[in-house]
């Protein structure tokens, strides 16, 4: 069978409505690489062959009667499993939870089988979505997140699955989920393209609440232009969320600037590997034939961390409070797990009235800085992916990385995009991150795009795949 | 049980930076101390350590000795993050940012149907 392992959503919908493979096979395909090889990077928590299996064949139908729903027809996908599948358990990565069966599909399930996807898998993660402060890599009931790119490397968190399955070429797309940096670290780390979108963009309904003002739903896949095919599919109002923004998402856009405009964050650079940097400093010398570039762009000043930091512990103290009253808290695989999230169960009312208070001024300020620009960029993560077999803070003390702009753009619910950028010390992928305006993200896959025309880092394949 | 590493015991270290993604620590530290401010008392504060007596009464069940000194710790780096919020002004008319909307009103903000 050829080699579909990498190829794009573009690329396997063009074979699929040419006939050269059917959806069953294409589902195969892929059930059969995640069978084999997603336990080498502890990448998946259940296969759902029978389903998969059933809806190909119904796409395949659809296909011999000449009807295509979309770019999604017949493409194969996973999702981190903290979404809802009727039938299916749905893990959120925690032992207490591993037999939990859910009644329905989360709104994105339904959304993208309804554009013709196919569920192939429910992915690994982080239990809890990383709510109870884990610090170091064996943090899920299936282990440890492993980078395709060297399995003595994590894979990042907490869509640790999603990241490795596409990283690894398992499935064409996947979805997770970022509350703060669980999208991020995995695309960095596994050498894919991630997409965080705008705060309600995307319906959390039937998606594990870690923190309802914070989660957000967005894809991993192989390009830009793949992430802004799912996010059409998937983002749009829902009545059974009602945080969703009325309005849709069409893609591909013809609401391209001829030259973007780009900013680079101020002292993002700092404390920064030396590889990190060199491959930034080239993909701004790629980004400057297509965009106009303004050095050392400053975020106003406000304790962006300390807000979100404030509405996680207490919404998540609030999310999980059965498992503290029943204790069965310490059954989580991480040993600070166990403990990390009683604090968050003191957290008083009015420190987290006042952050969602300060909330709003912050993400104006923020807002207003941004909107100058179709991305403000920098490295997506400081460092190379961490050793699985040290405290994440033991990994690189070195490098800590300079401003970042992950704690203010998820406070703000501003969209993100991370992009393979290079490789870095032993040969792991390093990432660039573009942070856009609220509502920016056609901007941002454009700009992604263009990048990704004149570079060839998202076709790189980790070694032996 | 003890963590050498905790989202909020490692709050000063380098490492903290990268790691706040994550762990949601306050990377960029306490607000600097006022010049001629009075020496602060030592970690875990009283009132951390009252937060966690807290703790105890409700769940001391499931936690041991060397648990709530770990969570003694990560309580009062909660406090100093509360701390950094007050370095933002903010006066009475300023709201959470969430709008309520009684049920009537609710389904009409929202134009999104449940396919």
């Amino acid at each position: 069978m050829s080699d579909f392992a990498f190829s794009t959503i573009g690329e396997l919908g063009g074979l699929l409505r040419a006939r050269k493979v059917s959806a069953v096979e294409l589902a195969t395909y892929f059930l059969d690489r995640l069978e084999r090889l997603g336990p080498r990077f502890n990448a998946v928590v259940t296969i759902t062959r029978d389903r998969a299996l059933r809806t190909a064949a119904e796409r395949d139908r659809e296909l011999a009667a000449g009807r295509i729903r979309g770019p999604l027809h017949g493409i194969p996908f996973g999702v981190k499993d903290l979404l809802a599948t009727a039938g299916a358990p749905t893990t959120w990565g925690a032992a207490p939870f591993r037999d939990q069966v859910l009644n329905e599909d989360a709104t994105v399930v339904r959304r993208l089988e309804g554009a013709g996807a196919v569920l192939c898998a429910k992915l690994a993660m982080v239990e809890l979505a990383g709510g109870m402060g884990y610090s170091q890599a064996n943090a899920s009931f299936t282990g440890p997140g492993l980078t395709p790119w060297d399995p003595t490397r994590w894979s990042g968190g907490s869509s640790s699955g999603p990241g490795a399955a596409v990283g690894a070429g398992l499935v064409p797309f996947a979805i997770g989920s970022e509350t703060w940096g669980s999208i991020q670290f995995p695309s960095a780390f596994c050498g894919v393209t991630g997409l965080r979108p705008t705060y309600g963009r995307v319906s959390r309904h039937g998606a594990m609440a870690l923190s309802w003002t914070m989660d957000k739903l967005g894809p991993l896949a192989r390009t830009a232009d793949d992430c802004g095919l799912v996010l059409a599919a998937i983002a749009g109002p829902d009545a059974l969320d009602p945080t969703t923004l009325p309005e849709r998402f069409a893609w591909p856009t013809s609401h391209v600037p001829l030259r973007f405009r780009v900013g680079i964050l101020k002292g993002s650079l700092d404390k920064t590997q030396p590889e990190v940097v060199r491959n930034f400093e080239e993909s701004v010398s790629v980004i400057r034939g297509f965009a106009d570039v303004v050095e050392e762009v400053e975020l106003p000043d406000y304790p962006y961390d300390a807000a979100a930091g404030t509405i996680i512990d207490a919404e998540a103290a609030s999310a999980f409070e059965p498992l503290f009253q029943s204790g069965r808290i310490r059954e989580l695989t991480a040993p600070e797990d166990r403990i990390g999230g009683y604090a968050g169960q003191v957290v008083l009312a009015k420190d987290y009235l006042r952050a969602l208070r300060l909330r709003r001024p912050a993400s104006e300020a923020l807002q207003s800085v941004l909107s100058g620009f179709d991305a403000v960029i920098g490295p997506t993560l400081p460092t190379v992916a961490w050793p699985i077999d040290r405290p994440f803070d033991q990994a690189y003390p070195a490098f800590p990385g300079g401003t970042s702009l992950g704690g203010p753009a998820n406070l703000a619910g501003v969209p993100g995009l991370f992009l393979m950028n290079g490789t870095g010390e032993g040969g792991l992928p390093t990432s660039l991150q573009l942070t856009g305006p609220a509502h920016g993200e056609a901007a941002l896959l454009a700009l992604g795009m263009r990048f990704q025309a004149q570079t060839d880092f998202h076709r790189r394949r980790p070694p032996g795949l | 049980m003890t963590t050498r590493f905790t989202r909020r015991g490692f709050a000063g270290t380098l490492a903290a930076a990268a790691l706040a993604p994550l762990i949601r620590l306050p990377i960029h530290g306490d607000p600097a101390p006022a010049r001629n401010a009075a020496p602060q008392p030592p970690d875990p504060s009283a009132e951390a350590q009252a937060f966690t007596e807290a703790l105890k009464a409700r769940y001391g069940d499931q936690l041991g000795a060397d648990d709530l000194k770990v969570i003694a710790d990560q309580v009062q780096s909660g406090l100093h993050r509360a701390a950094r919020l007050q370095s933002v002004e903010l006066g009475n008319g300023d709201e959470p940012d969430f709008v309520f909307a009684p049920p009537a009103l609710r389904r009409t903000t929202n134009a999104g149907g449940a396919e």
